[in-house]
């Protein structure tokens, strides 16, 4: 093994933007916008505030993030935080998202390097949210709003200059036009339930982020119709499942973006978020008789083996379990929702903001 | 290649597509000199007879690689035109 890289290398470029810019872009370690230009002065104040916040050194490793498998240090992650255009105030975010990312369960070298249309997806929950101005409201997966759409980017300079050069990951069929700035907050003040950070144990003041391994959001366009909870949970229902869904195929962990408006109607309807995904999994199904035989050589060879002597009737749900479905309330005003299909063999993964002593960071005002 | 790197006589192989991140673990397992047999992309699409033929095409290369005996480039690509590519519209 070669030792950790505990520095960041230092460049010597003219001081220009134009001519930093420029060289950032033909060494391919941009995302083909401009960035600030990392100096030492910008990024020793992002290392500065994560030790004096969280008591992590500049050289400390974070994680390692694969294909390249490169060492995630404070040092690096600060360089690509300010290239991103991120203020100090982000890096907790930041780091969670790194340390993520970098947990084996997420598979982020199947992420980074197959042909599906994936980007991690962070959902941020908690303090931090107000704390740096996170967006959970109109508009939240869009531009705009300077810490949600740097924090994302940070994270995907990171995963780029870090975790794997350009050529090998660049070969989504298509893309996702979210390998931008990819992150969202949910809007815990207008759900109507327990946050998702909250319903998978961390208390409500602890600010925690979830690493979601998210293909393109597809629209839920219930437009007002719904009055009843039965009405909008047989609408959801209907509009998750597809053929060409991934999720149908297997132990995957379908998220469904609730806008506030419909989680409200759900629980005036009496429904808790358990059932709703209770109900979302007994009722978003496929009729396994529908599905082309092709179609079915891309189930899992335990779902296969499961269905081979199934009735045509038989429905086939989007997720192994009821629980395996995420939901989470997120936007502002209208009935439109979001379903998000996810990569299978990656699992979402959550991780509480730390310092480095293990401690609960809470931001000081 | 973790095979090869605990000296097993192994031939890797990958799809174009999938080159550069075939290059990139070899380096990460630093063997950056581990020869590489490249196939037309995708594999997916092949039929059974399709897959014969390529593996036919590619059988010397293998060879050589289990040998040691390969001292073409890192990347050798085989001698075998996908089926999407051949023309099935005369000129």
């Amino acid at each position: 093994m070669n030792a950790p890289l505990t520095e960041a290398p230092v460049l010597d470029l003219e001081d220009s933007w134009e001519a930093i810019n420029e060289w950032f872009l033909n060494n391919d370690l941009t995302d083909g916008l401009p960035i600030v230009p990392p100096t030492e002065a910008r990024v020793a104040a992002m290392t500065a505030y994560v030790e004096r916040e969280l008591g992590w050194k500049a050289g400390d490793v974070i994680g390692t993030l694969a294909p390249k498998h490169g060492q995630a240090i404070i040092e690096k992650i600060a360089a690509n935080a300010v290239m991103a255009g991120c203020k100090p105030e982000y890096m907790p975010v930041i780091i969670a998202c790194v340390k993520a990312v970098a947990d084996p369960k997420f598979n982020l070298d199947a992420v980074q390097t197959s042909t599906h249309n994936t980007s991690p997806l962070p959902i941020v929950n908690g303090p931090v949210c107000k704390a740096i101005d996170l967006n959970c409201g109109y508009n939240h997966t869009g531009s705009r709003w300077r810490a949600t759409s740097t924090i994302g980017r940070a994270l995907q300079l990171c995963m780029i200059n870090i975790g794997g050069t350009p050529g090998s990951i660049n070969i989504h069929t298509q893309g996702h036009i979210a390998r931008f700035e990819h992150c969202i907050a949910e809007n815990e003040d207008e759900n109507p339930w327990q946050p998702l950070h909250v319903e998978r144990g961390y208390t409500a003041d602890t600010s925690v982020v979830t690493l979601i391994p998210a293909c393109p959001a597809a629209m839920i366009d219930d437009n007002g119709g719904s009055q009843t909870a039965k009405d909008l949970l047989r609408t959801l229902a209907s509009s998750i499942a597809y053929v060409g869904n991934r999720n149908t195929n297997g132990e995957g962990q379908p998220l469904l973006i609730l806008c506030p408006q419909h989680a409200r109607l759900l629980a005036n309807g009496g429904y808790s978020k358990a059932e709703v995904k209770r109900f979302i999994w007994e009722f978003a199904r496929i009729p396994f008789g529908s599905i082309p035989r092709g179609n079915l050589t891309s189930f899992s060879k335990k779902l296969l083996k499961q269905y081979a002597d199934f009735e045509p009737a038989f429905g086939v749900p989007i997720a192994d379990k009821p629980d395996d479905i995420v939901i989470v309330v997120m936007g502002g005003t209208g009935t439109h929702s979001l379903s998000v299909q996810t990569r299978l063999a990656s699992e979402n993964v959550t991780v509480p903001i730390l310092r480095r002593d293990g401690s609960p960071w809470q931001q000081q005002p | 290649m973790y095979l090869e790197k605990r000296g097993v006589p192994t031939s890797t192989v990958v799809s174009t597509a999938f080159r550069v991140h075939g290059r990139l673990a070899a380096k990460n397992l630093q063997m950056d000199n581990l020869p590489q047999l490249v196939v037309p992309h995708p594999l997916n699409d092949l039929t059974p007879d399709e897959v014969r033929e390529l593996a036919r095409a590619a059988y010397p290369v293998v060879i050589e690689q289990l040998t040691g005996t390969n001292k073409q480039a890192l990347d050798t690509l085989v001698n075998y035109d996908h089926p999407a590519t051949r023309s099935k519209v005369p000129a």
